[in-house]
C-alpha cells in the first residue's frame, strides 16, 4: 500500500513538472509594465480576435473603486483587465479585455452601457500628473470606448430598434421634401446633435479626450481614435486604436520613451457610468524601442 | 459643501456651490383649484418641444391626478419614502433636505426611475381617495378628494440637478435663473434625473444626453409667457419674476401672491431646491396631505383663498392669469379692473374683476327667430 501512494506521488509530481516545463500563457505575461510591440500590421489588428494579438505580452491590471470624488462608486465592478499593445508608424492598439458576466449595449432611462477607457499623460518626466483625471495645467489624454457608441454605429439605438413595437405616427423631420431638409431637419429636433455633441451623433466607437481635473473631460477633435469591440462567453475583448503624434519629441507616446498608462472600467448593468467606474493609477508603458530607451 | 440661505425652509442649509442668486428669479404661479386637466398644456409643449426622437416618453409637462398619480411612476412618494418623517417648527423646517441627508459618496439623495416608470403617465387619473359610499356623492360636503397637479421644472434656486452633475453641464442663466442642460457638454451620465427630486429630467437615448424644461426661454426673451401658460385653457397660470421675501413688491403678481398674501406655496419646499413653481393649493384636500406637498402654510392659504373673492386686489389678480401672452411684470387693480403691465412698466391687458353678465332674448326680433339651447 504504501508502494502505491509513493508511487501515486511521485507521478503526480512528474506531472506537475512536465506542465510547468511546457508552452503556457503565462510566458507571454509582461511583469511590471505594458509592453507596446512594434509591428508592420498595427490597422491590421484592431480587429480583437486578431491571431497576432495571442503572440503579444499581457499585463494583468488590477483595477479598484473611484472612491475619490462624488459621485462615487459604491460597490468594486470589474476587478481586473488584461492589456495588450502594439504599434506601428502611425497607430498605436491596445486590446483590452476583461470578465464581465453582462453584455450591455445600450444606454436607456436607468441603464448604461460597458465602457473602457486608456488615460496617457502628455508630458513626460517626473512630472506628470496624477492618474486621476490629471489636474489644472497637467492635462492627461483619454480615450474612451462604449459599447453603445458602436450600436448606434450600428443603428441598433432607432427608437424601432430598441421597441420594435412603438407606434410612432410621426417624426416632424420626415415632413422634408428632401434629403438635405431632412437632414437639416433631424439635427434641429436633436438638440445634442445639433450642438455637435459626438454621444448625439458618434462618427466611431472610441472617443478622444483630454481631462484637467474631474469633471473637466472634453472632446479632443484633433486626435483620431477608433473601437471595436466584442464579448463573448463573458468577456469583453475591445480594441482602442489611436493615431500616434508625428515625430513630436515632446510626446511620451514614441518608440523608446518611457510613460505610463491607466485604465478605466465601466460595467453598465452595476450602474457604472462616468465617475462612477473602477480604475488603476499609473502603469509603466513603453513602446518597444531597438535604440537605448530614454528613462521617464 | 457650501452654506446658503433658504427662504422656503426659514434656515440656512447645505449645498454643492455657493449662493449665487441670478440678476432675477423666472418664476410661476398655478392656481390648482381651476386646473381641469384637460392636458393642453401638456400637448403643447409636448409639440413645441418633444417631438423628436428619443423624446416620445418625455413629458416636459404633466398633469397627473392627485393622490393616485405619478408621472414617472411613484415619483414623490418614493423619495419621500427614502428621506423619512421629517419635522417643520414654526414655519422653520427642522428635517434634512435631500443635500443634507445624501449618503456617503452621493453628491443628492435621490434615485431613478426605471424605464418602465414612464410607461403610465395617467395612471391614477380621476381616481379618488377612499371609497365612495353608495349614495355619499349625492350629498355634500363630498368626503372623497382628488386634484390635478400641472408640473414643470420649477427652475430651482438650488437645483439638485446642477449640483449633481460631475461634468458641470448644468447652469442657471444669470439674466433670468433658467435651468438649462449644456448640450454640447452632456455626456448622459443622467446623474440629473436621479436628482431631481421632481424628475423632470430626461434621459434621450437617441443623442445620449439628458434634456429638460427650458422655461420656453426664447419667449421669455421677447417678454412672453411660456407655451404651457399661453395655451392653459383653464387660466390656471402666470408667469413672472420673484424677489426674495424682504425685497417683495406690492405690484409684482408674483411677489404679491407668494410673499405677500403668502396664497401660492412651492411644491414638497423640504427637498430644500427652493422651487419656483408655486401652488395655490386646492381646497377640498385634507390638510395632512397638503402640508406633506406645500409646506406646513398650505392649510391657511387653502383657506385664504376662499376668502379671495371679498377682496378686489386679489381677486383682480387672480383674474388676469391666462388673460395675456405676455409676461406680467406688474399689475394694478383700479376700480373694476385689474391691469397688466410689462417690464417697461407699459399695460398690455386690462380685464373685468368681475365679468360681466349679457341675459340674450329667446327672441332675436332682427331675424324674427326664437334662439334657444335645445331643439
Amino acid at each position: 500500500m504504501r508502494k502505491l501512494i509513493l508511487l501515486f506521488v511521485v507521478a503526480c509530481v512528474a506531472i506537475l513538472l512536465i506542465v510547468s516545463c511546457g508552452p503556457r500563457k503565462e510566458s507571454l505575461k509582461s511583469a511590471g509594465q505594458v509592453l507596446a510591440k512594434r509591428t508592420e500590421q498595427g490597422q491590421q489588428m484592431t480587429n480583437p480576435f486578431d491571431k497576432g494579438w495571442e503572440q503579444m505580452p499581457v499585463y494583468s491590471a488590477q483595477l479598484k473603486l473611484q472612491d475619490i470624488t462624488e459621485p462615487k462608486l459604491a460597490t468594486p465592478g470589474v476587478a481586473s483587465m488584461d492589456v495588450r499593445a502594439v504599434f506601428d508608424d502611425q497607430w498605436l492598439v491596445l486590446r483590452l479585455d476583461w470578465p464581465d458576466s453582462t453584455q450591455d449595449t445600450i444606454a436607456v432611462p436607468s441603464k448604461f452601457s460597458d465602457a473602457a477607457a486608456v488615460e496617457f499623460p502628455t508630458v513626460i518626466g517626473s512630472d506628470v500628473p496624477d492618474a486621476k483625471m490629471g489636474k489644472d495645467q497637467k492635462p492627461v489624454q483619454i480615450v474612451q470606448w462604449k459599447a453603445v457608441w458602436q450600436t448606434k454605429m450600428d443603428g441598433g439605438m432607432s427608437t424601432h430598434s430598441l421597441y420594435p413595437n412603438a407606434a410612432i405616427d410621426h417624426y416632424p423631420p420626415e415632413a422634408a421634401k428632401d434629403s438635405a431638409s431632412r437632414q437639416l431637419l433631424e439635427r434641429q429636433y436633436a438638440p445634442a446633435w445639433n450642438a455637435g455633441n459626438l454621444n448625439a451623433h458618434p462618427t466611431s466607437a472610441a472617443k478622444a479626450y483630454v481631462a484637467e481635473g474631474f469633471g473637466s473631460l472634453t472632446p479632443v477633435d484633433g486626435l483620431e481614435a477608433k473601437g471595436q469591440g466584442e464579448w463573448k462567453s463573458g468577456h469583453w475583448y475591445v480594441t482602442i486604436t489611436q493615431r500616434l503624434p508625428v515625430s513630436n519629441a515632446s510626446s511620451p507616446l514614441r518608440p523608446g520613451q518611457r510613460t505610463y498608462m491607466a485604465l478605466a472600467a465601466w460595467d453598465g448593468s452595476a450602474g457604472d457610468v462616468g465617475s462612477r467606474k473602477m480604475r488603476t493609477p499609473w502603469i509603466p508603458f513603453l513602446m518597444e524601442s531597438q535604440t537605448k530607451l530614454a528613462t521617464p | 459643501m457650501a452654506r446658503v440661505y433658504n427662504w422656503q425652509l426659514g434656515r440656512e442649509m447645505s449645498y454643492w456651490y455657493a449662493g449665487n442668486r441670478p440678476k432675477r428669479q423666472w418664476a410661476a404661479v398655478f392656481d390648482i383649484n381651476k386646473c381641469i386637466a384637460c392636458q393642453t398644456c401638456t400637448l403643447a409643449c409636448k409639440t413645441t418641444w418633444t417631438s423628436g426622437r428619443g423624446q416620445e416618453y418625455m413629458f416636459w409637462n404633466n398633469v397627473e391626478t392627485k393622490p393616485y398619480g405619478f408621472y414617472p411612476m411613484a415619483w414623490d412618494v418614493r423619495l419621500l419614502d427614502m428621506l423619512q418623517a421629517q419635522q417643520w417648527n414654526n414655519g422653520h423646517y427642522d428635517g434634512q433636505t435631500i443635500f443634507e441627508a445624501a449618503p456617503a459618496g452621493e453628491r443628492v439623495l435621490g434615485f431613478r426611475p426605471e424605464e418602465r416608470d414612464y410607461s403610465y403617465p395617467n395612471v391614477g387619473e380621476d381616481d379618488v381617495y377612499g371609497n365612495v359610499d353608495k349614495g355619499a356623492y349625492f350629498t355634500p360636503p363630498h368626503a372623497a378628494w382628488m386634484f390635478y397637479l400641472a408640473r414643470i421644472c420649477n427652475h430651482c434656486t438650488y437645483p439638485a440637478c446642477l449640483a449633481s452633475c460631475p461634468r458641470g453641464s448644468i447652469y442657471k442663466r444669470p439674466e433670468d435663473g433658467i435651468v438649462l442642460i449644456d448640450q454640447n457638454r452632456c455626456q448622459g451620465y443622467q446623474e440629473c434625473v436621479r436628482a431631481c427630486p421632481y424628475k423632470k429630467t430626461f434621459f434621450n437615448p437617441s443623442t445620449g444626453t439628458s434634456e429638460k424644461c427650458i422655461a420656453c426661454y426664447p419667449k421669455i426673451e421677447q417678454g412672453l409667457q411660456p407655451q404651457c401658460f399661453e395655451n392653459c385653457i383653464g387660466k390656471i397660470r402666470v408667469q413672472g419674476w420673484i424677489n426674495t421675501p424682504e425685497q417683495a413688491q406690492e405690484d409684482n403678481p408674483i411677489d404679491y401672491l407668494v410673499h405677500i398674501r403668502k396664497l401660492a406655496l412651492p411644491l414638497y419646499p423640504q427637498y430644500g431646491l427652493e422651487p419656483n413653481v408655486y401652488y395655490i393649493p386646492p381646497i377640498h384636500t385634507p390638510n395632512e396631505f397638503l402640508i406633506q406637498l406645500f409646506g406646513p402654510r398650505a392649510p391657511e392659504a387653502a383657506r385664504e383663498y376662499l376668502k379671495a373673492r371679498e377682496d378686489r386686489k386679489l381677486s383682480g389678480l387672480l383674474s388676469l392669469l391666462g388673460c395675456t401672452t405676455k409676461t406680467i411684470s406688474y399689475f394694478a387693480v383700479k376700480g373694476d379692473k385689474a391691469i397688466a403691465y410689462d417690464d417697461q412698466r407699459q399695460p398690455t391687458v386690462e380685464v373685468p374683476i368681475t365679468e360681466p353678465t349679457f341675459i340674450r332674448p329667446d327672441f332675436d326680433s332682427v331675424r324674427e327667430v326664437i334662439r334657444q339651447n335645445t331643439p
